[in-house]
C-alpha cells in the first residue's frame, strides 16, 4: 500500500506548481551510503526519493526498490516513511514486500567551530511480506556530523528493541544494532559529493555481525533533482558479497501549506 | 558488540555534557516560497543568472578566506589577487561557473560557523532577492506586483531573519570604530562587492521594463557593463550603490523591498569591516551586536533626505559609479534637476558643491548621518 501511495504522491507532485532547490549533501540511509548526516530537510519541504539496490549473495541475488517520502513538518524536524520491495533469487524467485519504516529526525543544533551537529532519529519498523519481520521494532539512532572545510565526517549509532526474528526476516530496514563512520568530500562548484562509509551491523535475525563499506556519490542534476549511485562490499558477512545502488531524490512543496504572510 | 557499547556510551556522555546555553544555535533551515516562477531567471536570463551564481561564490569564498587565514598580508594577497582574478575569470566566461545557486555552507563551510544567525538572515534575504528576479523574469506571472507582495509577506514571517523595511542610517556602516577598515585594506575586492550590488540593483530596474524585448536588451546591457568592470577594474564602483540611484523605479514601486536590499548590502559591508578589523577581537559578539542594531525596525533610521535620481540608462552610469561616498550622499539631498547638473559637473566642481552642502548642513545644525 505504501509503495503505491508514495508513487502516487510523487507523480502528483510533478504537476504541482511548487519547486525549490534540493540539498544534494543531505544524506539518507541507503542513498547511496548507509550512514546519514545530522541535517533534516528544510521546514515545509517534502522530499521523495526512490532507490534501487542490487546485492549479490552467495547463493543468488537480491534486487530491491526503496521509495521514501519525507516532510520537514517543523523547524529542525523531519518525519518520513520508507518501504522496501524485494526480488530475491536464490535458486527460486521470490517477489515480496520486506517492511515499512516510519522515522522522525530531530536536529539539536547547528554545528560551530567546536560542537558538531547532533541529531536523534527514532524509528519504527513494521513487518510486511515474506521477508519482513513478524513483529514491530523500535530503534533510536544518534547521529553526529562535523565539518572540516570541504570535508565532513558523520558518526551513526543505533540500537533496536524488539524480538529476534527467524533467519532471513527483517530485510535491510532493521538491524539489532548498527554503528559506523562516513567521510564526505564536497565539490561545491560542481555540485556533487564523494562518499565513503564503514559500518558494522548485527542482523535482527540474531546472525553474526556484518562489516560493510560503501562508496558513492550524490550529484545535483537540476535545482530539484539529485542523482545518487553507490557500490557496497561486505568485508564480513554470512551471505552478502557486494552490490550497487542507484537512485534519485526530488524536492517539492505545495504552496497551500505556506503562510500567507504578514 | 563491545565497540558498539563504547561508541554509544561515549556519544551519550558527550550529549549529556553539552553546555545547554545560548551559544548553541539552531539550524532552522526553511524552504522558500514555492511558485511556478521559481528558477525563471535561470531559464529566461541564463547569463544574468550565471553572474548571480558567481556572486554567491565570491561572497562565500571571501568570508571563508577571512575566517581561515590568520595572516592579514596573506589574506590581502589571496583576496585582492587570487580571488578577484578567479571571480573575474568566471564572470568573463574564462573559467567554469556554478550551474546553480550554491549554498553558502558548501562554499564557506568554516565561515558559516562564526555567526549562524547572520548566515540565516543573509540566506533568507537572498531568497527574497532571487524570488523577485524570478517573478519579474517570468512572463507567465499575471500580477507581478501581487506575487512580489506575497513573497515579501512570506519574508516577513521570519522576523529574526529580516532586514528592516526602512533605510537604516549610513552611520551604522560608515561611522563606527571599525568602519572603513575593509574598504581601506581590500579596495579592489570591495569594489567587486559594490559591483555585485550594482548588478543586483540594475537587474531589479531592468526587469521592470514591460516590453520583453526591451527588457532583454536592458539585462544584456547590465550584464555587459558588469563584465566590463571585471576586465577593467578602474570601472568598479567607488561607493556602495543604492536603490534610489540605480533602481529608482523599483524603489518607488517597492520601497520596502528596496530598503531591505539596501540594508542587506550595507550590512555586508559592516560584516566585512568586523571580519577584517584587528581591533574587533570577539567577532561573533560584535557581529551579533551589529545585527541587533540593524534589525531593530525603528532605531537608527536614516534622517537625511533620500531623493531618488531619475532613471539613468545603464550604459551611462559610470560617472555616477565613480563618485566617492561623500558625493553620492550629497546627491541624496538634491532635487532631480540639481542631481542631473551634478552628474554633468567636472570633478573639481562637484567637490566645491559637496563642500558647500556640508557648510550648509553644519550651519543648519544638521550634521548628516
Amino acid at each position: 500500500m505504501f509503495y503505491f501511495l508514495s508513487t502516487f504522491i510523487f507523480l502528483a507532485s510533478l504537476s504541482a506548481p511548487a519547486f525549490g532547490q534540493a540539498d544534494y549533501r543531505n544524506l539518507d540511509p541507503g542513498r547511496p551510503i548507509t550512514i546519514e548526516d545530522a541535517q533534516p530537510i528544510e521546514f515545509r519541504a517534502f522530499e521523495f526519493s526512490f532507490g534501487s539496490r542490487y546485492g549479490r549473495h552467495q547463493e543468488g541475488y537480491e534486487l530491491s526498490f526503496e521509495p521514501e517520502l519525507k516532510w520537514g513538518f517543523s523547524k529542525n524536524w523531519q518525519v518520513g516513511v520508507s518501504g522496501e520491495r524485494a526480488v530475491l533469487d536464490d535458486g527460486q524467485r521470490t517477489d515480496v514486500l520486506a517492511g515499512t519504516e516510519f522515522h522522525f529526525l530531530y536536529n539539536l543544533n547547528q554545528e560551530d567551530f567546536d560542537l558538531p551537529a547532533i541529531a536523534f532519529r527514532p524509528e519504527l519498523t513494521l513487518g510486511a511480506g515474506d521477508l519482513g519481520a513478524d513483529h514491530p521494532h523500535g530503534a533510536l539512532k544518534v547521529i553526529v556530523s562535523k565539518t572540516f572545510g570541504f570535508n565532513r565526517v558523520h558518526l551513526n549509532g543505533s540500537y533496536t528493541i524488539g524480538p529476534t526474528e527467524i533467519s532471513g526476516r527483517g530485510g535491510d530496514l532493521v538491524n539489532r544494532y548498527l554503528y559506523g563512520i562516513a567521510y564526505e568530500r564536497t565539490a561545491p562548484i560542481e555540485f556533487f559529493v564523494l562518499l565513503f562509509d564503514l559500518y558494522a551491523a548485527a542482523p535482527i535475525d540474531g546472525g553474526r555481525r556484518e562489516i560493510i563499506y560503501d562508496l558513492g556519490t550524490r550529484i545535483q542534476m537540476t535545482p530539484t533533482w539529485v542523482f545518487d549511485a553507490g557500490f557496497f562490499h561486505a568485508i564480513r558477512s554470512e551471505d552478502l558479497d557486494f552490490g550497487v545502488t542507484v537512485g534519485f531524490s526530488y524536492v517539492f512543496s505545495p504552496r497551500s501549506i505556506f503562510p500567507k504572510g504578514l | 558488540m563491545k565497540m558498539f557499547k563504547v561508541f554509544t556510551v561515549t556519544l551519550l556522555l558527550f550529549c549529556a555534557v553539552l553546555p545547554v546555553e545560548a551559544r548553541i544555535e539552531k539550524r532552522e533551515s526553511i524552504f522558500y516560497l514555492p511558485g511556478r516562477y521559481n528558477f525563471a531567471t535561470q531559464r529566461v536570463y541564463p547569463e544574468l543568472n550565471a553572474m548571480l551564481n558567481v556572486i554567491d561564490i565570491g561572497h562565500g569564498v571571501l568570508a571563508e578566506i577571512l575566517i581561515t587565514t590568520k595572516d592579514e598580508a596573506r589574506a590581502i594577497e589571496l583576496i585582492e589577487k587570487d580571488l578577484f582574478n578567479r571571480v573575474a575569470r568566471m564572470f568573463l566566461g574564462k573559467e567554469p561557473r556554478p550551474r546553480f545557486s550554491p549554498s553558502e555552507e558548501t562554499v564557506a563551510p568554516e565561515a558559516v560557523k562564526l555567526a549562524w544567525r547572520v548566515n540565516k538572515a543573509f540566506d533568507w534575504t537572498h531568497y527574497l532577492h532571487r524570488q523577485v528576479y524570478d517573478i519579474l523574469s517570468d512572463n507567465r506571472v499575471a500580477d507581478k506586483d501581487q506575487s512580489i507582495r506575497e513573497a515579501l509577506g512570506y519574508y516577513l514571517t521570519e522576523g529574526e531573519r529580516t532586514f528592516p523595511l526602512k533605510i537604516k542610517s549610513m552611520q551604522l556602516m560608515e561611522g563606527q570604530s571599525f568602519s572603513g577598515y575593509w574598504k581601506e585594506r581590500y579596495p579592489r575586492f570591495n569594489g567587486a562587492i559594490w559591483a555585485y550590488h550594482w548588478l543586483q540593483l540594475a537587474a531589479n530596474e531592468a526587469l521592470l521594463e514591460p516590453d520583453p524585448e526591451a527588457r532583454r536588451r536592458k539585462i544584456d546591457t547590465a550584464v555587459g557593463e558588469f563584465k566590463k568592470m571585471f576586465s577593467d577594474p578602474s570601472r568598479l564602483p567607488k561607493h556602495m550603490p543604492m536603490a534610489h540611484e540605480i533602481s529608482p523605479t523599483f524603489a518607488k514601486r517597492f520601497p520596502e523591498i528596496a530598503a531591505t536590499f539596501d540594508n542587506l548590502h550595507s550590512f555586508h559591508d559592516i560584516y566585512m569591516d568586523i571580519l577584517t578589523s584587528p581591533a574587533v577581537r570577539n567577532k561573533r559578539d560584535a557581529v551579533y551586536r551589529q545585527l541587533d542594531l540593524m534589525q531593530a525596525p525603528r532605531k537608527d533610521l536614516e534622517t537625511m533626505p533620500l531623493h531618488s535620481l531619475p532613471p539613468i540608462p545603464i550604459e551611462q552610469q559610470q560617472t555616477l559609479l565613480q563618485m566617492d561616498p561623500e558625493e553620492a550622499m550629497a546627491m541624496m539631498m538634491m532635487t532631480t534637476e540639481e542631481q542631473l547638473d551634478f552628474l554633468e559637473m567636472p570633478p573639481e566642481k562637484r567637490k566645491e558643491k559637496v563642500d558647500q552642502l556640508k557648510k550648509e548642513a553644519d550651519h543648519s545644525g544638521h550634521s548628516g548621518s
